[in-house]
């Protein structure tokens, strides 16, 4: 029995869902809208961990998943957490969906069974240079980096590498801008906090999602400096499933196993010069952005790993 | 021996006894104690990775440098601070702490020296963890623990009637944290309904704390397992970790039980302190190899980060 968790909705979560009915794999949605009508009984003793859910008229024992796909979104951010909107619960429903997402969480992070991904792991992406020294680890090359609230440092970092982009050092607005002449004007602004930039990389970027031991590796061409916003700059994306050289394969592996991720998205650039760079890896992937236009199956490897 | 940094907050007791001890121990320049604030609000930050490793250059306001001259940090970090977003928009100012934040995480992150407790994403100073979860941690170990119990509504889910262990009830009042019992109200049975409920086994009112110091283990007695106690620090990749203790009030005479434990030890005992200077000054000594393996994917304490700070 599966467990799959977020708003059913959602592409990627909708894509799960539909992989195990493809796959005749038993499964249990926790949709994240309808928390407060579930209830959850969880216990830690001297038999170690146990508990039950129920949901929409239906109770399983804890011990019962053999797996849980997990993309949970903030419930603050939930449409029935706004006060005052339609639909909006009330104090007491607010409190219990809380608690509720709260013991799920606390749940998964201490199951035996397979899940993708815990929050402790999907932590690593909070800190992306501290991520960043844990890729160089797995072997990887990653961009050359500085963080600074030196205007002058900056400087001299761009003089240096030529072109240089700069982005958050957090996972909180995470966006790729280059540091062009427009925001050279703008540089004392980041005495007040430290900012972190990177020597641009040019090259083809790749996609990795690993699940389990399974890759899926998608190559994106385009002209934009961040692919994920080309739309908003006008320009077109084209994606294509790609086989990686096996050393490189390997280490994508490796990495995903180093930071506890079964399921992640690698992000990757290939140079001109045949050289691997890594950027970042996104612990909670949108995979179905990939999928949807490549066929690439990752739903159904994410259900095949949730049932072994 | 290089000097010893202490990373802490303002009001942090135990940072200042343990840089005291430390003082006592070997004079004023083996010990170096610096604010959050003074990191955060360091006019010169420059955090270079590079293919040759991670190198950082920090320059406090007051000229300090903070470079690779400390042989271990005590880092009492916990939330970090930025006076000068205060005035800041509610989204600008989460975004400026969450950006120093990974910073920070990074820098520690990277030191080359051995940093007790180790920084993580779970928490500047140290993997923060769950009430249930130290419990199960714990029981992970060996040790034996506290019964607990979480039902979203005892009316659907109760946990079983122990005859010889009685629960104590509490609901959480507005918190949606389930970091520890003592954030919680207390209940009678009468109060129990179909509201979220907590329930922990009713233990003595004897506590007591021990905390787990590299390999030493301070404050146990008959009837606890030190060992066990070793074995949970290691599963929780702590160096330093305080465990309380409580004694069952039925069914084993008074067995010793753990409930609950803090990978940021707050106690000031005497005895407390000087283990933690000790084990700072071990570790701030020049070794061959780990003194501490804390397994798996984490370093040991003495594990060298990739570059310089």
């Amino acid at each position: 029995m599966i467990l799959i968790c977020g708003i059913p909705s959602e592409a990627p979560v909708r894509l799960v869902i539909e992989a195990a009915m493809a796959q005749g794999a038993r499964h249990a949605v926790f949709s994240q809208r309808e928390a407060h009508f579930y209830d959850l009984h969880l216990a830690v003793d001297e038999a170690g961990v146990s508990g039950r859910l129920y949901m929409r008229h239906a109770e399983w024992r804890l011990e019962e998943f053999s797996g849980v796909y997990a993309r949970l979104m903030d419930f603050r951010d939930l449409p029935e957490h706004q006060p005052h909107t339609p639909g909006a619960l009330n104090q007491d429903e607010r409190h219990k969906s809380a608690l509720m997402h709260s013991a799920l969480d606390e749940w998964l992070e201490m199951a035996p069974c397979p899940v993708l991904n815990r929050s402790s792991a999907m932590a690593s992406n909070g800190s992306k240079p501290y991520q960043a020294q844990l890729i160089a680890r797995a072997g990887f090359r990653t961009p050359e980096t500085l963080i600074t609230n030196r205007p002058e440092a900056a400087r001299a970092f761009l003089a240096v590498h030529g072109r240089v982009i700069f982005k958050s050092i957090s996972s909180i607005r995470s966006v790729v801008k280059e540091l062009d002449q427009v925001r050279l004007a703008e540089l004392e602004r980041i005495r007040f906090l430290p900012t972190q930039f990177q020597a641009f990389v040019p090259g083809t970027n790749i996609r990795v999602h690993v699940v389990g031991a399974e890759l899926f590796a998608t190559q994106i061409d385009t002209q934009a400096v961040d692919y994920r916003y080309a739309g908003q700059d006008g320009l077109a994306v084209t994606m294509t499933p790609i086989e990686l050289p096996p050393s490189i394969a390997d280490r994508c592996r490796h990495l995903s196993r180093l930071l506890n991720l079964p399921l992640c998205g690698i992000d990757l650039k290939r140079t001109p010069d045949d050289q691997y760079v890594c950027f970042e890896v996104n612990p909670s992937p949108g995979y179905s952005y990939y999928q949807e236009r490549t066929g690439q199956d990752i739903a159904g490897a994410i259900v095949r790993y949730l049932m072994k | 021996m290089k000097p010893i940094l202490i990373l802490a907050h303002p009001g942090d007791r135990l940072a200042r006894r343990v840089g005291g001890w430390l003082q006592s121990w070997g004079g004023p320049d083996c010990v170096k104690l610096i604010g959050v604030e003074q990191i955060a609000l360091a006019p010169d930050w420059r955090h270079y990775q590079t293919r040759q490793g991670v190198t950082t250059h920090i320059r406090l306001a007051d000229g300090a440098i903070l470079d690779d001259r400390f042989g271990a940090v005590f880092n009492r970090l916990q939330q970090v601070e930025l006076p000068h977003f205060a005035g800041a928009a509610a989204a600008d100012r989460a975004y400026a702490l969450a950006e120093m934040q990974a910073l920070l995480l990074s820098w520690l992150h990277s030191l080359p020296c051995p940093v007790i407790n180790r920084a993580s994403p779970q928490g500047l100073g140290g993997a923060r963890r769950t009430h249930a979860q130290w419990l199960h941690l714990a029981h992970a170990g060996g040790l034996p623990v506290q019964a607990y119990h979480f039902s979203t509504n005892p009316r659907r889910f109760s946990p079983p009637t122990q005859v010889n262990s009685p629960l104590l009830s509490f609901r959480s009042p507005a918190s949606t944290s389930l970091g520890g019992i003592s954030q919680l109200e207390p209940i009678t049975p009468l109060q129990i309904g179909a509201d979220p409920t907590f329930f922990v086994e009713a233990v003595g009112a004897e506590r007591r704390r021990v905390l787990v110091a590299g390999e030493r283990v301070v404050g146990a007695v008959e009837g606890m397992d030190v060992d066990g106690c070793r074995r949970l620090a290691r599963l929780a990749g702590c160096a330093l970790l305080e465990i309380e203790w409580a004694r069952r009030m039925a069914g084993e005479d008074g067995a010793w039980v753990v409930c609950g434990a803090n990978s940021f030890p707050v106690g000031e005992d005497g005895g407390f302190v000087a283990a933690i200077g000790d084990l700072l000054v071990a570790e701030a000594a020049p070794s061959p190899g780990p003194l501490v393996s804390t397994g798996g994917e984490e370093r040991g304490v003495r594990e060298k980060g990739a570059g310089g700070l």
